[in-house]
């Protein structure tokens, strides 16, 4: 039997370091959640030419082994680490590449025919090394007295982050045009102020 | 290369970072309230400190962001703005 009453959601967070993701659950299951058989997420990395590159599918129940998605069902999550995922059965790389990402959670209970099953989008900009970068600048720049100069960089500095902000707003709401616009200003200041890339 | 600095000795230098930045812009919000003219240059400083707090915090001393001079210029500087305050 299907699921009766399932609204599926979830939550994903980025490690600092750009090496693996924390996703955890916050769908309402009505009780259904225990009738799960399969589950697996799917990443879509869509880049600057809107080019949509899809990852192999990563299981969260694993024939008997359910461990992930105990994992995925509590408030702690599950970790996927780029290291455990592929792309048409290829390693990824040793970190996540910054940009837009859809991390689509499919679920089954055994009943759905392959392709029908429930799944959830959740668009999230994954900005690990942007963010680095960012951090590097006050120890870069700044300098005491504050001169007009220093006033100047201080403002960009703290834009930096409003706009790294907004980059992640917009591809929560699904807007690539306006994410692009903001990390090709973001790429710019960098630029400008000479920030070396963390990696 | 990871800070000599352990986690504990580093989020001590972070909160007092942090300490610094809320008396800053506790000091620039009151000069604002009384529409002081001068309240800006608080703001400004308030924002600097704002800026040093977001680069060092959350930050695990095993990444290899930071050098160690980093971390010991920043809290210099933090510890400068607030030394040069006039309250």
């Amino acid at each position: 039997m299907a699921y009766t009453d399932l609204t599926l959601e979830t939550h994903v967070q980025e490690a600092q370091d750009g090496e693996s993701f924390r996703v955890w659950d916050e769908s309402v299951w009505s009780g259904e959640e225990g009738n799960t058989t399969g589950a697996w997420i799917v990443l879509f990395f869509i880049n600057d030419d809107e080019k949509t590159i899809q990852y192999d599918n990563y299981l969260l129940i694993d024939g008997a082994d359910e461990s992930k998605w105990d994992e995925y069902l509590t408030r702690d999550g599950h970790i996927v680490s780029i290291d455990d995922l592929l792309i048409l059965g290829e390693a990824v790389g040793d970190k996540f590449e910054d940009g837009y990402y859809v991390i689509r959670v499919v679920v089954t209970d055994g009943t759905y025919a392959a392709g029908a099953e429930p799944y959830f989008d959740n668009s999230q900009a994954f900005l690990a090394k942007n963010r680095c970068m960012k951090r590097k600048m006050p120890a870069k720049l700044l300098t005491w007295p504050m001169t007009d100069e220093m006033y100047r960089i201080n403002r960009d500095i703290f834009m930096q982050g409003l706009y790294l902000e907004s980059a992640e707003n917009a591809v929560d709401l699904g807007k690539k045009t306006q994410f692009r616009s903001f990390m090709a200003l973001i790429k710019a200041m960098y630029n400008y102020y000479v920030i070396e890339e963390c990696w | 290369m990871a800070l000599t600095l352990d986690q504990t000795q580093y989020d001590d230098i972070v909160l007092g970072i942090a300490d610094h930045q809320v008396r800053m812009a506790t000091i620039a919000a009151a000069m604002r309230r009384q529409g002081d003219p001068d309240a800006w240059r608080r703001e400004e400083e308030a924002m600097m400190l704002m800026n040093i707090l977001d680069a060092l915090k959350h930050y695990d001393v095993d990444g290899d962001i930071f050098t160690d001079a980093e971390i010991w210029y920043q809290h210099e500087l933090a510890t400068i703005i607030v030394e040069n305050c006039p309250i």
